[in-house]
């Protein structure tokens, strides 16, 4: 049977400086948005800057006593799914069918109050988690077993030990009647022994009660061990499902930052977009290294789907404080505008890198007079190395240009 | 053959949507307010309210006792402030009682908008961590208030029978304008429910909101019966501030209900009523669509 069933989930916030916080701010920035709107300059939705999705289009369904993986990145947008799936926010698009009731424990210790004792956050923690007063107390015995912290019962919890603290804090959560349980990484904390333990109560809930349990982890072994379906989440988007070996294994193949200058997620509904770039060096095409100061270009391939006229690419190259090093535009030294026809096209853009050994950022972006059609922040990143192989240091400066000094 | 299956699931989906228990959307009504869901929740409730009582005596010498030191050292320093050192009237109560009817009641009413009013920022952390309906904090406070205020007003029932069968003199009746109290009472609680709801929405997007609150409350406290006698003409632009001031025909009304006292003006207690209510509407309104979403804002 179906318990979860997420549909094209999509999460947006927007980037910048939206919400300053203050009222002012926020007056003058709706009148200028608003005037904006009279002049029918931009649509409203556009005027407001860049929108960032945490996630995009996400869609799984997980069955009953299913144990459900979820793998990725920090930042790959596990929480965010997490916290639309717990009703912490909402989703931008998108809905969820749930069947039963769900559980989440997102932290452990949540709602604990320090000065109140065991015995009453066992009741706290329980309500807060949607227990009713009876089921916690027809539980209580069980619990207080699981958890070990029998003698504490009375003693305010800030006396705790930590791994006291997180033995209880579990302990009420794994006695959780849900349906369905959501488990984020908790098993991170706590002694061997008790982990051991929480493993053996998850696989019980799922095997025994006919539980539907979601676990999130970056623990491999953890995820390979308890999980009977499993899914990689990346840049906000589902990369694969399937059984946890097979989705582990592609999660640790690219859990590195990706060297191939290959693109991994393209939106389809763009009309032109880059595919991938390389470096042409005197190491020859297809490396990511350059030589400080040398004259390299950045080869890209660009994927146009509509006849585009006036065209401008851009390419910039940045350091990892996001100061840009190169911009170079295709207009930079003819006039004459770029038209592009439908097809891939191979581009070049020329220049020499004087900086300093490290590692550099590129980002590649093709716009029309009037709009942006697509920008790629590559995470592959452009290696320099200099000459001298100094030690980098904040006070060296970002360029590695010859230098003297004599006293006249 | 693969285009087919596709549109197949989504049949089945349409069907199946019935089915489901639950539903996440993206988009919900304006409207919509479980009460259903958060009756469930009223354990956590209580549980909350209980934290709060628990949780603030621990580890501490007097205990519950702080709640009669608030208001006992409030209306001294008033008598002292107001009555002695400024000559303002207490209409023909004696200050202890004048003072002290009109703070116990204006306490409930400036601590439910306050702690209401914070209560988004206050629980930021255990709001980001587990979901329940978002209501049963505000609701918590209300009911914690509603204890102190309990507590309270047996301060202020001693201090009415000491007059009542010692000091006969001063004249203080107590009779069946009693049953007004629990009217005052529900009234003071939603109008702060429903000012601290709104508040509380506006503060998570726009802090600075949150100091000017506090600042309000406090005059709004210089512009009603709390400081100022109303059996005597108030001119002016303090006088328009009195009237439209929404506590102020409750907080007569109750000095009335306890003491036999004071002026009862029909027009005013109605206007504070609607007030409340209407508040209260808008608050819970405001409440539930910022919720939804706030804590991708705080």
């Amino acid at each position: 049977m179906e318990m979860i069933r997420v549909d094209k989930i999509s999460k947006k916030y927007r980037l910048g400086e939206i919400h300053s916080g203050t009222l002012s701010e926020d007056l003058v920035q709706w009148f200028s948005r608003r005037k904006a709107r009279r002049d029918q300059l931009t649509s409203p939705d556009e005027s407001g800057g860049k929108w960032c999705w945490p996630l995009k289009e996400v869609s799984f369904s997980v069955n009953k006593g299913e144990v459900f993986g979820i793998v990725g990145k920090n930042g790959a947008g596990k929480s965010t799914l997490l916290k639309i799936l717990s009703k912490i926010t909402t989703p931008s698009s998108g809905n969820i069918y749930l069947n039963g009731k769900l559980a989440s424990l997102l932290e452990v210790g949540t709602g604990f109050h320090p000065d109140l004792s065991g015995r009453e956050n066992i009741f706290l923690n329980g309500a807060l988690l949607g227990m009713r007063k009876q089921e916690i107390k027809d539980r209580f015995d069980e619990i207080v077993d699981f958890s070990g912290v029998n003698g504490f019962l009375d003693t305010p919890v800030k006396r705790y030990s930590s791994g006291m603290f997180v033995r209880l804090a579990f302990a009420v959560a794994a006695h959780l009647e849900s349906d369905i349980l959501i488990v984020d990484e908790v098993l991170a904390v706590g002694d061997y022994e008790f982990q051991q333990k929480c493993m053996g109560k998850m696989q019980d809930v799922a095997n025994n009660k006919g539980r539907t349990v979601l676990f999130v982890s970056h623990n491999s072994a953890a995820v390979q061990r308890l999980c009977t379906r499993a899914m990689l989440l990346s840049n906000g988007s589902v990369k694969l499902t399937g059984s946890p070996a097979e989705v582990l294994e592609v999660y640790q193949v690219n859990h590195a930052d990706k060297t191939d200058g290959l693109r991994d997620i393209l939106d389809d509904d763009k009309s032109a977009y880059f595919l991938r770039w390389v470096l042409i060096s005197q190491a020859g095409a297809g490396a990511f290294t350059a030589r400080s100061g040398e004259r390299v270009a950045i080869r890209a391939s660009l994927n146009v789907r509509r006849r585009l006229s006036g065209a401008v690419l851009h390419c910039m190259v940045r350091d990892l404080n996001g100061n840009s090093l190169v911009y170079v535009r295709s207009n930079d030294d003819s006039q004459v505008p770029l038209t592009l026809e439908v097809g891939t096209h191979e581009v070049e853009f020329g220049f020499s890198l004087p900086v300093r050994h490290g590692e550099y950022g590129v980002e590649l972006a093709v716009s029309e007079p009037d709009s942006l059609i697509d920008h790629w922040e590559s995470s592959t990143r452009l290696k320099v190395v200099d000459k001298e192989f100094r030690d980098h240091h904040a006070l060296e400066g970002l360029l590695s240009v010859e230098t003297t000094f004599r006293i006249v | 053959m693969n285009f087919m299956h596709e549109s197949q699931t989504v049949a089945a989906g349409k069907m199946n949507d019935t089915t489901w228990k639950e539903v996440i959307r993206s988009r919900q009504s304006f409207f919509s307010l479980n009460l259903p869901e958060i009756w469930a929740y009223r354990d956590l409730m209580l549980m909350l309210v209980r934290r709060d009582f628990l949780a603030i005596y621990k580890q501490t010498i007097l205990g519950p006792l702080w709640f009669f030191i608030h208001p006992a050292i409030a209306t001294m320093v008033y008598m002292m402030v107001f009555s002695r050192a400024a000559g303002m009237s207490t209409g023909d109560l004696p200050p202890v009682v004048f003072y002290l009817s009109g703070l116990v009641l204006w306490g409930y009413f400036s601590e439910c908008v306050l702690r209401t009013s914070n209560s988004f920022r206050d629980s930021a952390p255990l709001l980001s961590k587990v979901y329940f309906p978002r209501l049963i904090i505000p609701f918590s406070i209300v009911f914690t208030n509603l204890i102190k205020l309990g507590i309270q007003l047996l301060l202020l029932c001693c201090v009415i029978l000491y007059y009542v069968f010692i000091r006969k003199d001063a004249g203080i009746k107590v009779g069946m304008g009693l049953f007004w109290v629990p009217f005052c009472i529900v009234i003071i609680g939603i109008l702060g429910l429903g000012a601290g709801l709104i508040v509380a929405s506006v503060t998570t997007k726009y802090k600075d909101l949150s100091h000017l609150v506090s600042f309000v409350v406090q005059l709004m406290m210089f512009a009603s019966p709390v400081i100022l006698d109303s059996s005597k003409p108030i001119s002016g632009l303090l006088g328009l501030l009195v009237q439209f001031n929404p506590v102020s025909g409750i907080i007569d009304l109750f000095r009335f209900a306890v003491t036999g006292h004071g002026v009862v003006n029909p027009g005013l207690i109605t206007y504070d009523t609607v007030f409340a209510l209407c508040l209260l509407a808008l608050g819970l309104l405001i409440f539930n669509k910022v919720q939804r979403n706030f804590i991708d804002v705080i």
